[in-house]
């Protein structure tokens, strides 16, 4: 019988599949446990942990970066006494972030020295640069630098300099010189973010012009936000790369949706993941998505500023997406985005979309363009949906029955809780406030069969006969109901009663997850649930 | 019904359904060599597994048995994914199956379960080692899995002080 100690498969190849799942703390313990255990501990703490962060913000009157040059040296000192070079020990940190105040000489020093050093084992980077520092980078500044490991870049310029706007155009740095010397080190790059602040708009071409004579052969993530000229816009659709996924940061002042296609259409056959984000757009916009015979997920997120800021899909058609998956869409206020584009699509073709499986609306506040008419639709256009997450607030009690009334096929439900007291328990139960309030006085819900009067009911979830996965989320606990000092009515009365009247009835449910809601149901309840469906709760 | 002899390191041998031995991975694979390289469609195949003792082979073929209808995983899946199928496995006879093994059984059937391929079980045996890691100090680690720490000299403190950096808020 072979143990732990005399079995080198058991270390080689299973250690690293125990620990794939544990926590940050826990795999510290490991690497200390034996030196079998010490490599693969390490290697699976390197992708498990976060960043270390160099640099610390803080705020008086302005928000600041702390220049931490202290805590690099420290890290550095720390490191190198365990000698890492030797194939033994590994380096178990690869992320960091770095956050300069300023690009001082010392810092450069300090910084080329880090990288020089640590740089072929770093998998994910993230340098934030303030504005303030007249930095001069040459070309190549840091030498024979190698991050054969680096995976994710993300390059953020300029910190804090929204707060001084009459310095950015005076200002021309030669940080496209850094850019280019970390993106020219790192040839198996697969994730890159760029951003900065809106007011610069000299540094969005100098970054472009930068990929654009780059070989990305390897890039698959790109991540854009910053406002970008018609020039910009066609540079980055001659870039060097096929991307899988593409985040866009919508900014003004200057975007031309003309630009934009052409950009969509240089990652026609492999973008699977589009991200639209409109951040400030001070007019209405009508993006087109061309044919795009990959894409699988389309995501748009609009934290809106201003009334006049519209966005709308303008010719669009499923027919042009063969293989979309997901919609995914978030804060997409009535007023801001126009969904009838996805709803009621023009024309004959591309009106219904077979291979939809997960559609999830989250509108945070005034969603009542969402109305009944629009769920029922949703079952019109999307007959293969699987999957829905929405939000269930006091202002769209609604949506819930509207569900459970028209979209009786899903298999898995994501629902959203926010400020809504009682009102939960009579959506998901179907059962009318004032029989709710006496059932609950009474305790009778406890007590087993009741004969209500059908014709008081609202569809419940037990109309949701397939359902196998749900999911209950929420700012519920006592705590975060004082960090954002709501009050109690926005504490979810987790909930006995949803669970006597509806949950116990689902025999189909294999998955229920409460998250952040769990203190308020009592022990039996919970083991009484967990004889039924498999039970899950998240904290 | 076709069959299959599948032997153990010490010689024990096991005859289980091809249908139930294809849905381990590694099984499927000998299984589908054996029938390129036989001349006689009918033969029955059989697989020396030489690195699994009886006792341990019995345990795996009792859990393929039982969850024979189960939808097959696929073998590389992404992590978030991987772990939300390991939850939803994990049903009442899983518990009652490892309840009485010690944990160095348990450490068998991990070895079992990766080397023919078997997720569904690979995951509920790791499963239950990590509780046996998670929220434990160095020391209880090692007394759980009868470890004895072999860093020399300076080592173990000096991953100590590496600890230290990144603390999770």
């Amino acid at each position: 019988m072979y143990t732990l100690e005399t079995h080198p498969l058991f270390v080689d190849l299973v250690l690293e599949k125990l620990f794939q799942y544990l926590p940050e703390k826990d795999l510290k313990s490991c690497r200390l446990v034996c030196t079998k255990w010490y490599a693969p501990a390490t290697k699976a703490l390197q992708r498990a942990c976060k960043p270390i962060v160099f640099g610390i913000l803080y705020k008086i009157n302005l928000i600041r970066i702390r220049p931490d040059l202290d805590t690099i040296q420290q890290f550095m000192n720390a490191m190198s006494a365990s000698q890492y070079g030797d194939i033994r020990r590994e380096l178990p940190f690869v992320k960091f972030d770095i956050r300069p105040y300023m690009l001082a000489p010392p810092f450069m020093h300090l910084l080329k020295q880090f990288l020089l050093e640590y740089g072929s084992a770093m998998q994910s980077l993230n340098i934030k640069l303030a504005f303030e520092s007249a930095d001069d980078f040459s070309k190549d500044c840091f030498g024979p630098l190698e991050l054969s490991s680096l995976k994710s870049l993300e390059f953020c310029n300029s910190v804090h300099g929204e707060l001084r706007p009459s310095l950015i155009t005076s200002m021309r740095t030669s940080r496209g010189n850094l850019l280019e010397s970390i993106l020219n080190a790192a040839p198996f790059l697969e994730s890159l973010s760029l951003w900065c602040d809106s007011e610069n708009i000299v540094w969005p071409r100098d970054a472009i012009n930068v990929l654009k004579d780059m070989k990305l052969r390897y890039l698959q993530n790109l991540k854009i936000s910053f406002p970008m000229t018609d020039d910009c816009l066609i540079s980055l659709s001659e870039i060097n790369a096929q991307l899988t996924s593409l985040t866009f940061v919508l900014r003004e002042p200057m975007f031309n949706p003309e630009e934009f296609k052409q950009i969509l259409d240089s990652q026609r056959n492999t973008l699977k993941t589009l991200k639209l984000i409109d951040l400030q757009c001070s007019g209405p916009k009508i993006i087109e998505i061309p044919f795009m015979s990959q894409l699988e997920t389309l995501e748009i997120e609009g934290t809106f500023y201003g009334e006049n800021s519209t966005m709308a899909l303008g010719n669009f058609s499923y027919a042009k997406l063969p293989k979309l998956k997901r919609i995914l869409l978030s804060s997409c206020h009535k007023i801001n985005f126009d969904l009838n584009a996805i709803l009621y699509t023009s024309g004959n073709k591309g009106t219904v979309c077979h291979t939809l499986e997960e559609f999830q609306f989250s509108l945070d506040h005034n969603c009542c363009d969402l109305s009944g008419n629009c769920v029922r639709r949703l079952k019109q256009v999307f007959p293969n949906l699987r999957k829905l997450s929405v939000i269930f607030t006091s202002e769209a009690k609604w949506v819930l029955n509207s569900v459970f009334e028209h979209l009786t096929s899903l298999s898995e439900l994501v629902i959203n809780v926010r400020k809504c007291g009682t009102s939960i328990d009579c959506a998901l139960t179907g059962i009318p406030p004032n029989m709710y309030e006496h059932l609950v006085r009474t305790g009778m819900y406890k007590l087993g069969p009741l004969s209500l009067d059908p014709r008081q009911l609202l569809p419940s979830i037990t109309n949701l006969k397939g359902l196998k996965y749900l999911e209950i989320a929420g700012e519920t606990d006592a705590n975060s109901s004082k960090r954002f000092s709501y009050n109690n009515s926005n504490i979810v009365p987790f909930t006995e009663f949803s669970v006597y009247m509806a949950f116990l009835k689902m025999r189909r449910l294999g998955k229920l997850i409460f998250r952040q809601t769990g203190h308020h149901l009592p022990q039996d309840v919970i083991t009484k649930l967990a004889s039924t469906v498999d039970f899950v709760h998240v904290k | 019904m076709a069959l299959v002899r599948v032997i153990s390191s010490d010689g024990a041998a096991f005859l289980v359904s091809q249908r139930l031995a294809k849905r381990s991975g590694k099984l499927k694979t000998e299984i589908e060599t054996f029938r390129k390289s036989s001349d006689n469609s009918e033969a029955q195949p059989e697989i020396r597994i030489v690195t699994i003792r009886a006792e341990i082979l019995r345990l795996v073929l009792q859990w393929l048995q039982q969850h024979q209808n189960d939808p097959v995983l696929p073998a590389n899946q992404n992590e978030q994914d991987g772990r939300g199928d390991a939850e939803m496995g994990q049903s009442q006879w899983d518990r009652d199956f490892l309840a009485p093994m010690d944990l160095g059984i348990v450490m068998e059937l991990i070895l079992a379960a990766n080397h023919l391929e078997v997720k569904g079980l690979l995951d509920i045996t790791c499963k239950l080692v990590e509780s046996k890691i998670t929220g434990r100090t160095v020391d209880e680690i090692r007394t759980a899995f009868k470890l004895k720490s072999d860093f020399k000299g300076n080592e173990e403190e000096q991953t100590r002080l590496e600890n230290r950096w990144c603390v999770e808020n």
